[in-house]
């Protein structure tokens, strides 16, 4: 491989870690402290880049230097966030979420697989008070965080920004075409998270129980009612002409592992789901592919419930409303 | 970092990977084609190396560049094999999980913590029946797999002596290593449901051997039970001894688990991400170990400890599972 061959394949890459919109020269110029002038002759190879040059590229863009020297070695870059703060929780995680969101958006096409082993947690955010569910639950149960040991859930106690905010991450989400493969179980983490708090006295009343179990049923319906069409759209309106198309899958032999693989333009990007609320990210293009066969293979292996498979399509919505339907009967026989 | 001291430090690491008696001067001009005093400039950092100098240098000595610039913040380096290699087969799998498992085990101080959405991999490997099976299920899942026309499960299928061969190994290494797994009653689902898929689908698993299966599934809950019981790892079938390992088991009734591994080797960490249904992927970041082991931790505090102790806990959560496999059992009659 030649020097600048190498370089402008260093280049190439990071262009397509941009939105279309932006200027790569610009960019550069502005990461390595260049003019714009000077940005072009290193992308195009007419001058060589430093060592710290490199280096602060790939640290901006994640990029793996061994890939554009083709170095063997097995490894793949993943980029994510480890943990977050109680101060500013909402903030990083949902406006994270809607950055990568909007990201996809900005591509002529786009495309995202979903394998959730469990409802994915923007599909919560289009109705206020499984949003706020969700929300406490990641607080309370997997950040741990200390002013929520004693805290207890209430439908009332809905915070209005955050609900907004995660609107605006569905909202997003809805506009990108969008593969799922679910399976029936994938609705058991939510039923497992009230029953638990409602053995463990989190709920302040028994109405926030049964709102939540009504308000599923209606998200469940929701789901259907995109299924049947074959389009995205918000909760409690209609598709418009520019709705987004929605392929269901379902699936009763791989269980699901929250598994995202996006296509944007002609590149993709795969999110893994670690510490069970974070998501890291590669672009790795080896990984990249390997994970869209395994979404074919899978989709291989599963019956399409979206605009076709009418039967299949109702009776596993139907199996779905009767979980919610044991798990409500359950808990009134308890509490 | 500043530009000389990147480059410096570059050559430094290079310094260090060559033996005492060998010049780096000399080394780095025959291989890149320089003068002596153009080396010099270059590990001085005087003159900036190129990109076609780095992969030359990054080639012969093996450096990663990535994990020399240590790619910073929140980045992390994972690795792991993908079977879209032609060369790597599913026997390949099987000694990748053997390999692994012998690296933990050669440390004395080892612990793995496994935090479950399904049983863990290799316990099927403790009943044949289910080892073949399995095998079954995860060749089928190998993105280059092509079924034969009219293939049906056996126990005894092409190949199954050596699979099973490894799969023993794997179990015998298991067996020495620590271990603490975070379960829920729903772990035991997916491999139920891989028995109804087989049996519905098309019928390539019979009547009669989805009914073994189910069979050997119990056993092997049964098994789980009694390890449990006295909190430490032994074969099915067999009894403890002096030699057998500490394994801690947790029911945790609020998460479901995503067969996550946390291996502690010595004083390093390692995590291992499940992902593309069978597959693992490695980092050895320790930001990321450290979070992850936070996690584990919190988890398990929250969760109850139903081995060695807690034996109405521990009595009911294997009920539980032994009525969901009755359960499932009855509906394939």
């Amino acid at each position: 491989m030649e020097q600048h061959n190498a370089q402008v394949l260093l280049f190439q890459q990071i262009k397509t870690l941009l939105p279309p919109n932006i200027s790569v020269a610009d960019e550069i110029a502005d990461v390595l402290n260049i003019s714009t002038d000077s940005a072009y002759r290193r992308m195009r190879g007419e001058k060589p880049i430093s060592f710290d040059d490199i280096e602060k590229l790939s640290n901006r863009y994640k990029i793996s230097i061994d890939q554009i020297l083709h170095l063997q070695t097995n490894g793949f870059i993943f980029t994510g966030k480890l943990g977050y703060t109680s101060d500013n929780f909402f903030e990083n995680y949902l406006n994270n979420m809607l950055h990568q969101f909007e990201f996809m958006r900005s591509f002529d096409h786009k495309h995202i697989y979903f394998l959730p082993n469990d409802i994915p947690t923007f599909v919560y955010f289009q109705i206020p008070e499984l949003a706020a569910f969700t929300f406490f639950y990641y607080q309370k149960s997997l950040l741990h965080f200390d002013e929520m040991r004693d805290l207890k859930f209430s439908v009332k106690n809905l915070n209005d920004e955050h609900i907004m905010l995660g609107k605006k991450v569905q909202e997003s989400f809805n506009h990108i075409p969008s593969t799922e493969i679910w399976g029936i179980d994938t609705i058991n983490s939510i039923l497992r998270h009230i029953s638990f708090y409602s053995d463990t006295n989190v709920f302040e009343s028994k109405e926030d129980i049964i709102c939540l179990f009504d308000k599923l049923e209606d998200l469940i319906t929701h789901l259907e009612k995109q299924a049947e069409l074959g389009l995205k759209f918000n909760y409690g309106k209609s598709p418009d002409k520019n709705a987004a198309t929605y392929r269901m899958f379902y699936n009763d032999l791989i269980t699901g592992d929250n598994c995202v693989l996006a296509e944007i333009g002609d590149k993709k990007i795969t999110y893994i789901n670690h510490n069970l609320i974070n998501f890291m990210f590669t672009r790795d293009e080896d990984f990249n592919n390997y994970t869209l066969e395994t979404f074919k293979n899978a989709i291989r292996k599963s019956t399409q419930i979206s605009l076709v498979g009418e039967k299949t399509r109702a009776r596993f919505f139907d199996r779905m409303r009767k979980k919610i339907q044991l798990q409500r009967e359950a808990i009134n026989h308890n509490v | 970092m500043e530009t000389a001291s990147a480059q410096q430090s570059f050559f430094q690491h290079i310094k260090g990977k060559l033996p005492p008696h060998i010049s780096i001067v000399d080394d780095v001009a025959e291989l890149l084609n320089i003068s002596n005093d153009s080396a010099y400039r270059r590990i001085r950092a005087d003159k900036p190396i190129s990109f076609e100098e780095l992969q030359k240098l990054c080639v012969h000595y093996k450096v990663s560049l990535d994990q020399f610039l240590n790619l910073q913040s929140d980045a992390f380096i994972f690795t792991g094999e993908l079977d879209n290699d032609i060369n790597f087969g599913f026997e390949n799998w099987l000694e990748e999980v053997l390999q692994q498992y012998k690296i933990v085990s050669s440390f004395e101080k080892k612990h793995i913590y496994f935090l479950l959405k399904d049983l863990p991999f290799n316990v099927h490997f403790e009943m044949p029946e289910l080892a073949a099976f399995k095998c079954f299920v995860w060749m089928r899942s190998f993105t280059g797999y092509q079924a034969k026309k009219g293939e049906k499960f056996s126990f005894d299928y092409p190949g199954f002596k050596e699979h099973n061969a490894i799969a023993q190994k794997i179990v015998d290494v298991y067996n020495t290593i620590p271990t603490t797994e975070i379960w829920n009653t729903e772990c035991i689902s997916t491999t139920i449901q891989q028995i109804e898929y087989y049996y519905e689908a098309g019928g390539l698993v019979s009547k009669e051997q989805a009914m073994i299966l189910f069979d050997k599934v119990e056993h092997l809950v049964n098994h789980i039970e009694k390890e449990a019981e006295v909190g430490l790892k032994f074969r099915i079938g067999q009894q403890p001894n002096s030699a057998s390992v500490a394994y801690r088991l947790f029911n945790n009734e609020l998460i479901l688990g995503d067969n996550t591994i946390l291996a502690e080797l010595g004083d390093i960490k390692v995590t291992f991400l499940n992902h593309s249904f069978m597959h693992f992927i490695s980092t050895k970041d320790e930001a990321f170990n450290k979070a992850m082991f936070n996690n584990l931790n919190n988890l398990m505090q929250k969760a109850t400890l139903i081995s060695s102790n807690d034996e109405r806990q521990r009595i009911l959560f294997f009920k539980r599972l032994r009525d969901e496999i009755h359960r499932r059992k009855a509906m394939l009659k």
